[in-house]
């Protein structure tokens, strides 16, 4: 627990900018710094195939594809926290992961933060969720998945816009488009093959793994229970690189979370009440392991059982309920 | 060093590969649908509703907001679809009438009954929705298709006893049917298995083919060739899931749509026909 005290300066709203002499500058949490130097790099390798012959390889493209997804974590942490601390600067900044992506990330406040992290569209499931995909093979559904997800997440997100009162939404989706699909476009007239292989390839690369990771982390758990929706990748390195994306179960109940202390509040509320299958220490051995050693998808298996069993933990009052959990990822994502 | 041709046929392969999983995605579908069908219409017992009541009910439970728009709108969301038997009874050429019990059952309609329920009745009503549908939370509805008395229906079950004791054992899962789920099913998959997959196989083939075009991903052909693919990509993955829902089963079939305000009219029956025509998009 007094882990979880030190870290209650992190667990701010969004809207709650810290004081100049309390945070670094510019950005909001020093770790900050990790996520802009991910989205320079990706555009270093971006840039660096289209305007240098010479860094056309495999080795420079298959960054360029890691980089890729690494910059949709960024667009999927940034979205739930801005990065900086001035409000233009993180609206700025939606337009640059945005043209990363080649899709606009302010997409992700209905699709992520209000419906998958409820599983719910009001009584409907998650957009993203994992019974979108039904071969029996199961490296297809791995494949397939994004071919699924992301129009149906397109579809929902519309009609969510359609509704009155989302009129700010729908304008910086429109500016995040204008600029992912203009310097796309620009790019496309100053050479059209090199950014169609280096740019666009890339691009739609790390969108369609970011909605892969929908699949792989969840699919096989019980999205109806409150610890065991969730599977968590919890090797080191993995989770520096990416952010700590990793400890996806803490991130669903604790939305308002610094994505830098997920790993200590991980440790100390997850852990306990999750069935140990969800705990997978390699994301590489888990993709390895199930999609191409193991042919058909896994039973499902009762994972809520373990949290059953822990629910009598000190802290078991300590988590809101789903409604204010919604409420709560709506101010961090400053709406 | 990775060549003009390397990922050109690479960027091909990815286009090809997506394609054959959205065609296989759909053909799958169909398929399933059609085995539902056929292994829901064994075993069926025909005959015809004998009223007053309705004996079947389709239901979806929507949530209604006000949409964004200068023109007064509301958006409606799907919540749940449900159905059931609500028991009655039917007469059965040549055998009387059987009864049957109430239970929660698949129930078929035809898909435009249910669009024809979820209309906007009048603009008094419409005014009245519209502004429930301002909270957050939305106006809650239900739509209801029902199978009236009349109607001539099959249902899943066993015939048992015999005169004024005659009723319809329900089979499991019970399913009452008021359109044909045989012919449903198999008009649905045609269109998929006849049309839609050897579509999409064709769009990527001419888009791949002009892609070709000699000098192979050098030419302004060529170059238009891969654009076409590149926007196909985009457009064949939306194409899928709309096949996809296009093919759920009719108790389960997406209905959503939105209420338009009438427009004033000059007269009552322009009032009324505007009503109509704006009642579901």
């Amino acid at each position: 627990m007094a882990a979880l005290e030190d870290q209650t300066i992190i667990e701010r709203r969004g809207d709650e900018a810290p004081t100049a002499e309390r945070g670094p500058w510019l950005v909001r949490h020093p770790a900050e710094w990790r996520q802009l130097g991910i989205v320079a790099v990706y555009w270093g390798l971006l840039g660096s195939m289209v305007f240098v012959p010479a860094c056309r390889n495999v080795a420079v493209l298959g960054m360029a594809f890691y980089f890729s997804f690494l910059n949709s974590v960024v667009i999927h942490n940034h979205m739930h926290q801005g990065v900086f601390k001035a409000k233009w600067l993180n609206l700025l900044f939606r337009r640059v992961l945005s043209f990363g992506a080649l899709y606009p990330a302010t997409v992700n406040i209905p699709a992520h933060n209000l419906v998958h992290h409820h599983f719910d569209d009001d009584g409907q499931p998650d957009w993203a969720a994992p019974d979108n995909v039904a071969f029996k093979w199961n490296l297809l559904n791995l494949i397939h998945f994004p071919n699924v997800s992301g129009p149906n997440t397109f579809n929902g997100v519309q009609r969510w816009a359609g509704i009155r009162g989302r009129e700010d939404f729908k304008r910086q989706y429109l500016y995040d488009n204008a600029f992912a699909f203009g310097l796309t476009g620009a790019l496309f007239l100053y050479d059209f093959w090199a950014t169609l292989f280096f740019v666009v390839l890339p691009q739609l690369y790390g969108a369609r793994c970011i909605l892969r990771i929908n699949l792989i982390q969840h699919d096989r758990c019980d999205v109806e229970s409150e610890w065991n929706h969730s599977r968590n990748f919890v090797g080191r390195f993995f989770n520096w690189i990416m952010c700590n994306n990793g400890y996806h179960t803490i991130h669903h109940n604790r939305a308002g979370l610094h994505w830098s202390v997920l790993h200590q509040h991980h440790a100390v509320e997850v852990k306990p009440r999750i069935d140990p299958s969800l705990d997978e220490p390699s994301m590489v051995g888990y993709l390895f392991r199930t999609y191409l050693l193991n042919l058909v998808r896994p039973a499902a298996k009762n994972v809520a059982a373990a949290e059953r069993v822990a629910i009598a933990l000190p802290d078991s009052d300590n988590l809101g309920s789903r409604d204010v959990r919604r409420a709560e990822a709506v101010r961090a994502a400053g709406l | 060093m990775l060549t003009r041709e390397l990922m050109g046929y690479a960027a091909l392969w990815v286009l090809w590969g997506n394609t054959l999983l959205v065609a296989l995605a759909a053909g799958k579908q169909a398929f399933a649908l059609l085995a539902r069908a056929n292994a829901l219409r064994a075993g069926r017992v025909y005959g015809r509703v004998v009223g007053p009541e309705p004996i079947a009910e389709v239901c979806v439970d929507q949530i209604g907001r006000q949409g964004a728009g200068s023109s007064p709108s509301v958006v409606w969301h799907d919540q749940t679809y449900r159905s059931r038997i609500l028991g009655g009874a039917i007469e059965i050429e040549g055998k009387g009438v059987a009864r049957v019990a109430a239970a929660d059952a698949i129930v078929w309609v035809d898909p435009a009954q249910v669009l024809e329920a979820a209309r906007c009745p009048d603009s008094a009503t419409f005014n009245q929705v519209h502004q429930a549908a301002r909270k957050v939370k939305g106006h809650a509805r239900t739509i209801v298709a029902e199978v009236p008395a009349g109607a001539f229906v099959s249902v899943r079950g066993e015939l048992r006893g015999e005169g004024e004791s005659l009723e319809i054992v329900l089979a499991e899962p019970a399913a009452l049917f008021a359109i044909d789920p045989l012919r449903f099913a198999g008009e649905k998959s045609r269109i998929v298995l006849a049309y839609f997959i050897p579509g999409i196989i064709l769009g990527a083939a001419i888009c791949t083919i002009v892609a070709l075009h000699e000098p192979v991903f050098d030419s302004l052909v060529s170059k238009l060739g891969a654009l076409a693919a590149f926007v196909f990509f985009l457009l064949v993955l939306p194409a899928g899931t709309a096949v996809r829902d296009w093919l759920r089963e009719p108790h389960e079939r997406i209905v959503r749509g939105k209420w338009v305000a009438p427009k004033p009219a000059v007269n009552a029956s322009l009032a009324d026909n505007a009503s109509r025509s704006g009642a579901v998009e």
